[in-house]
């Protein structure tokens, strides 16, 4: 049968690897993701939406097993996960591998890190599950990729669960069989509809692949029984969930070459898909001078654009950060797409809307999905044009370890060299040098304290 | 049923795992002294519900109705102090919200491979969950946005505990989204019918208009139907048909050939002729013709780990050869046996105990009840049936949870 063996080969990757067995970049890039997943969560800790999640977590109540990022409060396995994994995505801020849009960090690290909590698991072991899981969450999402996000899938929400079931599985020591049944188990959840895209139920969906994931290898590692061939199999995720799944891709050269490496992280508070939108809004600011002169913005993206970020007319922070329009609009008046760029007030702003009803969007789909081209029409016929090749922190343009802990201060209204920003992103870029995981989690809670009432740039 | 089923390996395994990860012991779990938080104890009666195949069917949309919004009833119906009598409307009106889904994007959406009755049954418990919360229709929306991203079940775990984890797993996504929802969470407007809402992306195929159809004066839920057997309902005709003909064979041993006659996909879903343990034999023809031949029932016994493995019923199973039938409905069967002498037996089953056509009666439900509920709780069959009858009486639930557990000091 086509695919025969791949979750089960997933399954032996994710178990049986031996500890540290990958190049240098991909545990650069896990290391780095580590350090903008926690820094993201720990900032966001007081969001409305994480605040609600744990507001129910903390009325179902049990045993303090796990740390809530950036707070001190614990909470079960399963609801650390949760809160966490929604925490570090609320802000669409954070990570993404864009072959496949997936945003790896939400969902993997939180389940990681609650599973090295409860068994005490060193920083190298947390190191090596996050590596593992964010591969095998990257090449089903490859697999299953593009038909699966066409046809409305949330794929953070839905790969997510595998990796956040094979990092939490590593960690507790499954054996490959015991992995193969908890990729089962989170297989059969693998939820999260684009539907739910403006709402905070986009950012529940890493949230929840993180406690299923949590959940999943613990149910597993007791005996629940599961099919070993859930991804492939007949009435398989991958049947099931998308038109023509490429299980050969999933496996191959698995170990040899890595899909982690290619993660990138955002610059932008917004829907990764219209950064490279921004960029050029950002540079065309200073050509253009006086903005009352703007008679048209034309920007020329990939068509996929429209599909996550067509908001024309954002009411909301939340709904602004799905709105190409919008991302114009900052780019141009404030030069930058950061927190500040994405509030109720800026989606509100009256010099903001004009600009963005005077935006087109143009589809063309030879242009990748990390390029684009924008022009702005003066009212003297003038035209600016600044053309994109590959946008700002995308795979090709990644930010640097300087520009990554620049971005971590401004979260909490400080710089990189602020004592609280630099031990955050010490102890994530040497987490591997760590005998628990608590030095990362106390980091992470004075890199929460430590924040400033933020100010628009 | 969920009684019956308390002792079943995969309720210890969530039992496990909700008492070591769970909160407050707050709801009871049907058939055993252990409570949960409302989260797990959802997630366990919806699985005991569920795992012995023996619950119920819409046969429509071959939804089990009842064991995700049950879940979600014994989880919260209690700690929110409502009345037997709302909680009796919001189960009902879960149960008829999920079977409404299922009727716009049925046959398509099981035909593509979703285990319907959790991929709807999320959205039922959402519902009866949201009921129970005393939410209003904006939240009670947004609980619902919340269950469609929760979507769960895919039929390729059918075989193992993980199938009847999904409805387990719905009733507690439900729970989740109704405490999220009273919170002030968002979610999608319209996460069913919206663009890249459930409709769109769970189905190849979706008739809205269905949804609405009638509402409130036409019951989808007045067309479930209760299982005398557990397995599928594709297989009970062929029960019926052995119960019927076992009398006219004095000696199994006769038996030379059998040929059970019924619709093609009927054929697909049950021919396994060897199954490997009593969740595959739930879903098996061959093992139910030969278990019925064998025994003259088809209770959890007949279905269980120790008839499979036995050399007689495999013996029998070999014996029992399927048949497509295009003319033969999906509820129907025609069993013929032949005997080494020669001699045939026939028997034509138009609709199955248990079916629309042929209901239980009330007497019929009281006897499996008892059955079910004797072996783990003797003597509180009884005191289940009335506690049911009085509930729309109840000022509290506090009688029914009561009643769906063993005494508090265990009998000695």
């Amino acid at each position: 049968m086509t695919g025969s063996g791949t979750t089960r080969a997933l399954a032996a990757f994710a178990a049986e690897r031996s500890a540290g067995d990958y190049p240098g970049e991909v545990g650069r890039a896990g290391r780095r993701t580590i350090a903008n997943t926690v820094a993201l969560a720990a900032a966001a800790s007081d969001h409305p939406a994480v605040q609600r999640a744990l507001g129910v977590a903390q009325e179902l109540g049990g045993p303090g097993q796990a740390t809530v990022l950036g707070m001190s409060s614990r909470l079960p396995v399963q609801w650390a996960a949760l809160v966490n994994g929604m925490a570090a995505h609320v802000e669409d801020f954070d990570d993404t591998h864009l072959p496949t849009v997936i945003h790896p960090g939400a969902p993997i690290v939180p389940a990681a890190l609650a599973a090295a909590e409860i068994v005490g698991a060193s920083g190298s072991a947390l190191l090596d599950a996050i590596v593992l899981g964010m591969e095998v969450a990257l090449r089903v999402g490859v697999g299953v990729c593009p038909g699966h996000f066409d046809r409305g899938w949330h794929l953070t929400g839905t790969a997510g669960h595998f990796g956040a079931a094979a990092a939490a599985a590593r960690l507790r020591g499954l054996d490959a069989e015991a992995t193969a049944r908890a990729l089962g188990i989170a297989a059969t959840q693998a939820a999260g509809l684009q539907v739910a895209l403006g709402s905070m139920t986009k950012a529940f969906h890493p949230g929840k692949a993180a406690a299923d994931g949590v959940e999943a290898a613990g149910l597993a590692d007791l005996g629940l029984t599961a099919p070993s061939d859930a991804i492939e199999g007949r009435r398989g995720f991958g049947e099931v969930t998308a038109p023509a799944p490429d299980y050969a891709a999933m496996t191959r050269d698995l170990g040899a070459r890595w899909e982690t490496s290619r993660n990138a992280f955002k610059p932008y508070a917004c829907g990764i898909v219209s950064h490279p939108a921004l960029d050029g809004a950002i540079a065309l600011r200073a050509v253009v001078g006086d903005l009352t002169r703007v008679e048209r913005i034309v920007a020329s993206v990939h068509p996929v654009v429209l599909d996550v970020m067509g908001v024309e007319d954002p009411a909301t922070g939340l709904e602004s950060k799905f709105s190409v329009y919008h991302c114009l609009a900052v780019g141009l008046v404030d030069g930058a797409g950061s927190l500040q760029q994405f509030t109720d007030a800026r989606a509100t702003d009256p010099v903001i809307r004009r600009l963005r009803s005077l935006a087109r969007v143009e589809l063309d789909p030879t242009l990748a999905t990390d390029a684009a081209e924008v022009s702005v029409v003066l009212a003297d016929g003038t035209t600016h044009v600044q053309h994109v090749e590959h946008a700002r922190g995308s795979e090709h343009c990644p930010l640097t370890d300087d520009e990554l802990s620049e971005k971590a201060g401004r979260l909490v209204g400080r710089t990189a060299g602020d004592p609280q920003v630099a031990r955050l992103m010490e102890c994530a870029m040497t987490v591997d040098a760590l005998r628990d995981v608590g030095p990362l989690l106390h980091a992470a809670r004075e890199f929460a304290l430590s924040r400033r009432q933020l100010v628009p740039s | 049923v969920a009684i019956g089923a308390s002792r079943h390996p995969s309720v210890d395994v969530v039992v496990a795992y909700g008492s070591a990860h769970g909160g407050a012991p707050a709801a009871p779990v049907p058939g055993r002294h252990d409570r949960l938080d409302p989260h797990y104890a959802a997630m366990v009666a919806g699985l005991a519900a569920h795992i012995d195949d023996y619950d119920d069917m819409h046969l429509e949309t071959v939804i089990h109705p009842s064991a995700a919004p049950l879940g979600a009833l014994v989880a919260i119906g209690r700690s929110r102090g409502v009345t037997g009598l709302d909680a009796l409307k919001a189960f009902a009106l879960a149960c008829e919200v999920e079977l409404r889904i299922g009727q716009v994007v049925s046959p398509w959406h099981y035909d593509a491979g979703w285990h319907i009755s959790a991929t709807c049954g999320v959205i039922g418990a959402a519902v009866g969950a949201g009921l129970l919360v005393g939410l209003d229709a904006t939240a009670l929306t947004m609980a619902v946005g919340l269950a469609t991203s929760q979507t769960l079940g895919l039929r390729v775990t059918h075989g193992t505990m993980a199938k009847a984890l999904q409805p387990g797993k719905a009733a507690a996504n439900g729970v989740l989204a109704a405490l999220l929802a009273e919170r002030g969470f968002t979610a999608a407007r319209d996460g069913l019918g919206g663009t890249r809402g459930f409709f769109d992306v769970l189905s190849p195929r979706a008739e809205a208009d269905r949804l609405l159809d009638g509402i409130g004066q036409r019951w989808e839920l007045e067309r479930n139907t209760l299982k005398p057997y557990p397995g599928g309902v594709v297989v009970h005709p062929f029960i019926d048909a052995a119960l019927a003909l076992r009398g006219g064979i004095p000696d199994l041993g006769d038996v030379a050939s059998i040929s059970a006659r019924c619709h093609p996909l009927v054929l697909e879903l049950t021919a396994d002729p060897d199954p490997a343990d009593g969740l595959h034999a739930r879903l098996s023809a061959p093992h139910a013709v030969a278990v019925a031949l064998l025994d003259g029932a088809a209770g959890l016994e007949q279905f269980g780990d120790a008839r499979v493995a036995d050399r007689a019923v495999a013996a029998l199973r070999r014996k029992v050869a399927l048949v497509p039938d295009e003319t033969v409905a999906r509820d129907e069967a025609v069993l013929e046996i032949e005997l080494a002498n020669g001699a045939r037996l026939a028997e034509h089953v138009a609709h199955a105990r248990g079916s629309i056509d042929r209901p239980l009666t009330d007497a019929d439900l009281a006897a499996k009840v008892a059955a079910l509920v004797d072996p783990v709780m003797p003597g509180r069959a009884g005191a289940l049936m009335d506690a049911v009858e009085g509930l729309e009486a109840a000022p509290r639930l506090d009688c029914l949870l009561a009643a769906i557990v063993p005494p508090r000091s265990p009998s000695p």
